[in-house]
Order: structure tokens, then C-alpha cells, then sequence
């Protein structure tokens, strides 16, 4: 039964992960606020549609949400000033990696975000593929190239700090 | 070479997010909204089919029927000089030779252009030019093209009544004449009887209400000028004086530009325009024929029309489909 207990239980269950998401991807709190809200209202409206496994599904609504307000159709076009793909929250403390950071921020946007879902949001190449809306397949074979490129940057940084 | 386990929990120790909750915001989800579920979104596309049919309906219904009828009238009246004359914008007894053009009566500006065929422009236009200083009148411009040569005059007079015409190309003769105004039918009449007459298209433009216009303002400043100037006998102080000179300066400027524009339309009432192109009989119907409309490019728009309206429709079913995908 798709009713608003099943709304409540998506929520508890997937609502961290969710804001997360969309925490890691916007630079403003109130801004992650507002893209969580839309994504469960969407997941509301096309209830019927929305899978079993959400979480993938939630990602990507959540993503299509940020994509919307980047391009600056929707409401709140303003935000684009504020979005940023890597910058931290708490930049009051120190970057634990300063180098992988580096290496991170040097890698193509596509790339950098296929590994931000595979290390933050701890999804597989399986659940990856649905969030990008590809097959498993070239998601897998994405992230592979993209983790050979970070490596790449990474290890040549560490030589040279060494 | 760092496994791909370290790799992994490295870039998790960037995670500026580890640890966060998410508040509970459930009281803002919008629970009103109507669902917009997995419904095929056809209302859309088929309102869109349904107006692009319309379209090339409504293109059908008025535009093809032009395209057939519209333009083998124009070469019909054209051909037989005499309809023409009747279907163009004349005002005959307006600029008639008994009445003054003027002032007083109506102010017409009269322009015509004339396509004939003769078996020798070269010696019919020479005769014509003779005709037209007879009456006063005489020769702008003149061009002649002999055997062989090509010329198509973009335009066809110097003045605002210029008339497009479709100027034909090819050897001929190309006349443009000034006639006084109230000689005009006189020497449109000798025009059309150099030869054959193709093609002839009159305008009669009035601007009896501009001349009016005109004159009234021009009359109503030179009596507010003249009351200037004899308040300027009276007046007692330079400051007066100078508030006067500026008045009358304006007025007198303003009063300047009037008469020029009189001046102006005068002329061009006065005298009258005159295109004539000459050329061989051939070359002349030729010349016309080249008009004709070809009996496919009706079907040839339908055609185009319907393509585009189809790929149009495709373009916005394609793109409903995949906006539909992802976000559903």
C-alpha cells in the first residue's frame, strides 16, 4: 500500500541519506532542505511508480532537483552562486586529505561525482548505473576508468610530497 | 598502488556530510498535489496534431487558392492593357485636366508604369520623349539596352510615389518622364500608344488632407508671428524683449520647415510620373509570362508544410517521452 505510512517509513528510512546527498552537492543547509522536501514530494505524487529499492530512484530525483535549480528554471535559480561540487561544510576543520582532495577536485565533473556515489553515498556499480540512468555495465566500466584517474593524481601528489 | 578499499574509505574520510541527520521536514511534503503517476502525457501532442492539421487546413483553404487563382488574374488584366486600367487605383475626375490640382481642389499624386511591346522601342521611345515635351513634360531617365544586353532597374523613380514594378530584363528601352499633373492623361494615353500594351499599373495617392493640413498650420504661424512682432513695439523691458525673440524664433523656425514641406508636396502634385519599358513583342509577353505561376508550388508548400508540422510533432513526442523517464 502506497499511503502516507508508507510516505512516514520511506522518510525515516532515507531521509538522512537523502539530505546527505544533497548536503555534499549544495554548499547551504536550507538549500538541502529544500531539495529533501521536493524529492519526497515527487516520490508522493509518482508514488506508483517509485520502486521498491528507492534509494537509487531518491538519488536521482534529488539530482534532477539540483540539476533544475542549477539551470535556473526553477524557483530558485540563486542558488547557482552557492553550489559547489566539493567544497565542505565545516571548513573550519582541516582537510583530513589534502592531496585526494586535490586529486578529486582535478578529475572531470562526471568523473568526480561517479566516485563521490560510489564513496559517499556507498552505492555499488549496480545502484550507480541507476542513479546515472545507464546500464550496469558502462557504470561500471566509468567507475573503474574514473578511480584509474584519481589514482593517477593522487599517487603522482603523493610522490612529489614525499 | 592503493587498493581499491583504502581508495574508497580515503575519499569517505572528504565526506563533508558523514554524519549528518536530516531534520524532519515531512510536514512540508506537499500531499495535495494531484498525482501525475504513469499516465501517458497524449493530451498534449494530439492538441498540437490536431492544430498543425488545422494550420495546413486554414493553408489550404486560403493561400493555395491564390496561388492558382490570384496571380493568372493579374497577368489576364495585364495582358489586355484596357482591365487593367480599370482594376488599378485611378481617380480619374479628381486629376482631370479642368480642374486645378492646386489649392482648392483635391491634391492627387499620380504615378504609372507601363510595360509595351513594339517591334522598335528604340524609334517608339524617341517619338514618345517628342510627345512628352509637347505637353511640358520631360525625361528623368533613360536607358537603352541593345541586342543581347541585360538590365533590370531596381527601382523605378526618385520620388515616395515610387511604384514597384517587376521591371523585366532583356534589350529595350527604359523611360522615366515628368509630366505636369494635369497632362498626365494625355501623356499616359501616348504611352499606351507606342505599341502593345503588357502590362500598366496607376496609383493615385491623395493627400489633399496633408496639403490642408499644411497650409492651415502654415497660416496659423504667420499670424502668431506677425502678433509677435507687433507685441515687440509695445514692449518696455529687455527681459520682454528677449522672452519675444525666442518666441518669434521658434515660431519662425517651425514656419520654415512647413513651407519647405509645401513646397515639397506642391511639386510632386504638380508634376506626374511616367515608367515606360519598351521592348519587342516577344520579349514584352515573355517578360510576363515569366510570372505565370508554376501550377505545383501550391502542392509543393502543402507538402513542405505538412513535413514540418509532422517532424515538429515527432520533436515534441520524442522529448515528452524522455522528460517523462528519468523523473518518473
Amino acid at each position: 500500500m502506497r499511503d502516507r505510512d508508507w510516505l512516514t517509513r520511506l522518510y525515516e528510512e532515507y531521509s538522512d541519506d537523502v539530505f546527505r546527498y544533497a548536503v555534499r552537492r549544495l554548499a547551504s543547509r536550507e538549500d538541502a532542505e529544500d531539495v529533501l522536501v521536493e524529492v519526497y514530494t515527487v516520490a508522493w505524487r509518482r508514488r506508483t511508480v517509485v520502486p521498491d529499492q528507492a534509494l537509487p530512484w531518491l538519488y536521482r530525483t534529488a539530482a534532477n532537483t539540483i540539476a533544475h535549480i542549477i539551470r535556473g528554471d526553477g524557483r530558485r535559480g540563486r542558488l547557482q552562486a552557492r553550489l559547489t561540487a566539493v567544497t565542505p561544510l565545516h571548513t573550519e576543520d582541516p582537510v583530513p586529505d589534502p592531496d585526494l582532495a586535490t586529486a578529486l577536485a582535478r578529475l572531470a565533473p562526471a568523473d568526480a561525482e561517479i566516485l563521490r556515489l560510489w564513496a559517499w553515498e556507498g552505492l555499488e556499480p549496480t545502484e550507480i548505473a541507476e542513479v546515472l540512468d545507464t546500464s550496469p555495465g558502462a557504470a561500471r566500466t566509468r567507475l573503474s576508468r574514473a578511480k584509474a584517474r584519481l589514482r593517477q593524481h593522487y599517487e603522482s601528489s603523493e610522490e612529489v610530497g614525499s | 598502488m592503493i587498493s581499491d578499499d583504502t581508495l574508497r574509505a580515503r575519499l569517505a574520510g572528504l565526506d563533508p556530510a558523514a554524519d549528518l541527520a536530516a531534520p524532519n521536514l515531512l510536514d512540508r511534503v506537499d500531499l495535495e498535489t494531484p498525482d501525475d503517476a504513469p499516465r501517458r502525457h497524449w493530451g498534449r501532442p494530439l492538441i498540437l496534431a490536431a492544430a498543425a492539421v488545422a494550420l495546413v487546413a486554414l493553408f489550404g483553404a486560403t493561400v493555395v487558392p491564390n496561388l492558382f487563382s490570384g496571380a493568372p488574374e493579374t497577368i489576364g488584366a495585364a495582358v489586355s492593357g484596357d482591365r487593367s486600367v480599370e482594376s488599378a487605383p485611378t481617380t480619374e475626375s479628381a486629376g482631370s485636366a479642368d480642374q486645378p490640382v492646386y489649392p482648392g481642389g483635391p491634391s492627387i499624386i499620380r504615378t504609372a508604369s507601363l510595360l509595351v511591346g513594339t517591334d522598335d522601342p528604340t524609334a517608339a521611345a524617341d517619338a514618345y520623349v517628342a510627345r512628352i515635351s509637347a505637353l511640358g513634360g520631360q525625361v528623368s531617365s533613360r536607358t537603352d539596352v541593345t541586342e543581347g544586353g541585360t538590365y533590370a532597374p531596381s527601382t523605378m523613380m526618385g520620388s515616395d510615389a515610387m511604384m514597384p514594378m517587376p521591371y523585366p530584363s532583356g534589350p529595350g528601352v527604359w523611360l522615366s518622364v515628368e509630366v505636369p499633373a494635369d497632362r498626365f492623361d494625355e501623356a499616359l494615353a501616348a504611352a499606351r500608344e507606342t505599341g502593345q500594351t503588357v502590362r500598366l499599373e496607376q496609383s493615385a495617392q491623395d493627400v489633399s488632407a496633408t496639403v490642408a493640413d499644411i497650409d492651415a498650420r502654415v497660416r496659423a504661424l504667420r499670424s502668431s508671428v506677425a502678433q509677435l512682432r507687433s507685441l515687440m513695439d509695445e514692449a518696455t523691458s529687455v527681459s520682454e524683449v528677449i522672452a519675444l525673440e525666442d518666441a518669434i524664433a521658434t515660431r519662425q523656425s517651425e514656419l520654415d520647415g512647413l513651407v519647405a514641406q509645401q513646397r515639397e508636396l506642391r511639386n510632386s502634385t504638380s508634376m506626374s510620373q511616367i515608367s515606360l519599358a519598351l521592348m519587342s513583342p516577344e520579349d514584352a509577353a515573355a517578360a510576363v509570362g515569366e510570372e505565370a505561376p508554376d501550377p505545383w508550388t501550391p502542392v509543393r508548400w502543402a507538402i513542405g508544410l505538412a513535413l514540418t508540422a509532422g517532424l515538429i510533432i515527432l520533436v515534441i513526442v520524442m522529448t515528452r517521452r524522455r522528460r517523462d523517464k528519468p523523473t518518473a
